[in-house]
């Protein structure tokens, strides 16, 4: 039971320093609607590669969605689909990782996290809030911008993660 | 444990794309026009019943309006009480419409060649004889029978098409099936959705067929469209449409085209011709009371939309 | 210090790959031309140019394909509305003779619209 308390302190410092970047993101919003760099998600990924048990993780993911819904407009809205997509995207970090990890980087990590919380983002809309609309016509262009953001998450993190040694 | 990663990515693509249904459409000829049957794979089987639905039904609305129009001044004529309905429908839009659509208004229609040609200019004289035979208060109406008062004939092709429809849907539920669409010659209902999302209507270019002037998204609605272009001629350089005003007892080259959405094709049907007779203000009005969508393709091509239509169009 | 590996480039690259796959199936749909004769669909070849006789299905129509359009050259029906109809090309086009029981139209496995208005 050592690894307990050990995890309990990098989960609550990874979500703080989440949910703050989450804040800071959402006050210079970027030209295109919908689309964040994700800054937010860094902690995230270097959660993937400091903790290894996967409860622990999606702990640190539940926590960060359900705090920053908390604090933004439209909170049930918001919970309903950050809530799913980001555990959905943690199950598939955590599992790539797990699986490629002498082939990987945080860089490949962060673009499936990024993808996957996309995609999960359009179904849960797709599937709950607006059902007679056609937009996932629409999701490729956003998995190509989550691509592009994702790298560029995954490359911080990965600095991030070599820096510690 | 990395079998549930399969699992998951497994679990994502039949949400992505598992759960689409497939549909198929069949055409065929019917009621004058083209009428084509969307229903989802497995009500395919479906389709012949429908097709003779809609094929007695034509052949009822035929038979009944043939008493009518055969039978002489006074005379008493037996028709079925749907029949009646559909007549009184007829003095509903005429009402609306403060008597410019008028079923009778066949009368002097039908000189003129239409519906299917060939088509002519009457002669003055044969016109005005037969004009003073028009006015739907010459029809008496009864429950079971109606009274003709002059020699007129009725022709209800401006809504019985969409009365046609509405019952080939409804006997579709009653074969539960619950999506599709019944499209006969561009008057269309659309039943259900079509796997979550709604059926995209596109309303065809008045001057070419090739291009939209606007996409819809529809469920449990209907839209019809009425133009100045599918049945017309020209002779001396005025052109004769296949609607006419019952007041004036002319051709109404008003608009290019009347778009209409509504609960029932009858509605649409018949609300498209009785708009295509009003100018824009009392269409407003009158589309404002019944919570019919419009939209009105104008001479010059301009575009307006009334009443929430911009509500049901996409991109 | 490296910090790329290989599985990343895979990955990027393939998740890449097939999200324009995505797109490119979207847009390309498959267009088949069709002559309806009395409720039967006869499929009508639109890269072939030339001219069609009906008339061994008891038509007498002329269909004309020409540089992947069709339409209706000829006709004895009365009111000519399909030959006024024009070129059928495009998803979901239409050139209909009603007294003939005749029609060409375009269907596409993705239709652009499930129902027109006209």
């Amino acid at each position: 039971m050592m690894a307990y308390p050990d995890n309990t302190k990098i989960i609550s410092i990874l979500a703080s320093i989440s949910i703050v970047l989450g804040f800071l993101e959402n006050l210079f919003p970027l030209p295109i609607p919908f689309i964040r760099l994700g800054i937010s998600n860094i902690p995230i990924v270097i959660g993937v590669y400091l903790i290894k048990e996967l409860r622990f993780l999606l702990l640190l993911g539940g926590i960060k969605s359900l705090i920053t819904a908390i604090f933004s407009t439209g909170f049930i809205f918001r919970l309903i689909i950050a809530f799913p997509s980001i555990l959905v995207a943690i199950l598939f970090m955590f599992y790539y990782h797990k699986a490629t990890k002498n082939y990987s980087s945080a860089i490949s990590t962060s673009v499936i996290g990024s993808v996957v919380n996309i995609t999960m983002q359009f179904i849960i809309i797709k599937l709950v809030i607006i059902k007679h609309l056609a937009f996932l016509k629409i999701l490729p262009y956003f998995i190509l911008a989550a691509i592009l953001t994702g790298a560029i998450v995954g490359l911080i993190s990965n600095n991030i993660l070599n820096k510690r040694g | 444990m990395p079998n549930m990663q399969k699992l998951s990515l497994f679990l994502i693509l039949i949400i992505l794309f598992g759960c689409n249904e497939s549909f198929t459409t069949k055409p065929f000829f019917s009621m004058g026009t083209l009428v084509e049957i969307t229903v989802s794979e497995k009500d395919k089987t479906e389709i012949e019943n429908i097709k003779s639905e809609i094929e007695r039904l034509s052949e009822f609305v035929k038979e009944e309006t043939n008493k009518i129009n055969v039978a002489g001044k006074n005379e008493k004529v037996v028709v079925d009480k749907r029949f009646i309905a559909l007549l009184k429908k007829g003095g509903y839009f005429h009402d609306i419409s403060q008597g410019r659509f008028d079923i009778t208004i066949h009368t002097i229609m039908k000189l003129y060649g239409f519906p299917e040609g060939p088509y002519k200019v009457p002669s003055r004289s044969t016109l005005d004889q037969f004009s003073s035979y028009i006015g739907f208060e010459n029809l008496i109406i009864n429950e079971n029978f109606v009274i003709k008062k002059s020699d007129f004939t009725i022709d209800m092709g401006a809504y019985a098409k969409g009365w046609i429809v509405d019952e080939a849907i409804n006997f579709m539920k009653s074969r539960s099936i619950k999506n599709g669409i019944v499209n006969a010659g561009g008057d269309l209902y659309c039943l259900g959705d079509k796997n979550g999302d709604g059926w995209k209507i596109g309303i065809q270019h008045p001057d070419d067929k090739e291009k939209v002037i606007s996409v819809l998204k529809l469920v449990n609605k209907a839209v019809v469209t009425s133009g100045d272009y599918e049945r017309f001629f020209i002779e001396n350089g005025k052109k004769y449409i296949h609607i006419f005003d019952a007041k004036k007892k002319e051709t109404a080259d008003n608009y290019k085209s009347i778009s209409v959405i509504a609960d029932s094709v009858e509605m649409a049907d018949g609300l498209s011709t009785v708009y295509f007779l009003l100018n824009p203000q009392e269409i407003r009005s009158l589309c404002d009371k019944l919570k019919t969508p419009v939209l009105i393709y104008h001479l010059n091509g301009n575009i307006e939309k009334l009443c929430g239509w911009e509500k049901f169009e996409v991109n | 210090m490296k910090s790329i590996k290989p599985f990343d480039i895979i990955v990027i690259l393939f998740i890449f790959g097939i999200t324009i796959y995505l797109m490119k199936t979207e847009n390309e749909a498959i267009k088949k031309a069709y002559i309806i004769i009395d409720e039967k669909k006869y499929p009508l070849n639109l890269d072939q140019n030339g001219i069609i006789d009906l008339k061994i299905y008891g038509k007498n129509m002329k269909v004309e394909v020409k540089d992947k359009k069709a339409h209706i050259i000829e006709s004895d029906c009365r009111d000519k509305i399909c030959i006024h109809m024009g070129y059928v090309k495009d998803c979901g086009d239409t050139a209909i003779c009603l007294p003939n029981k005749t029609a060409i139209v375009i269907e596409c496995e993705k239709n652009r619209y499930d129902g027109i208005s006209r």
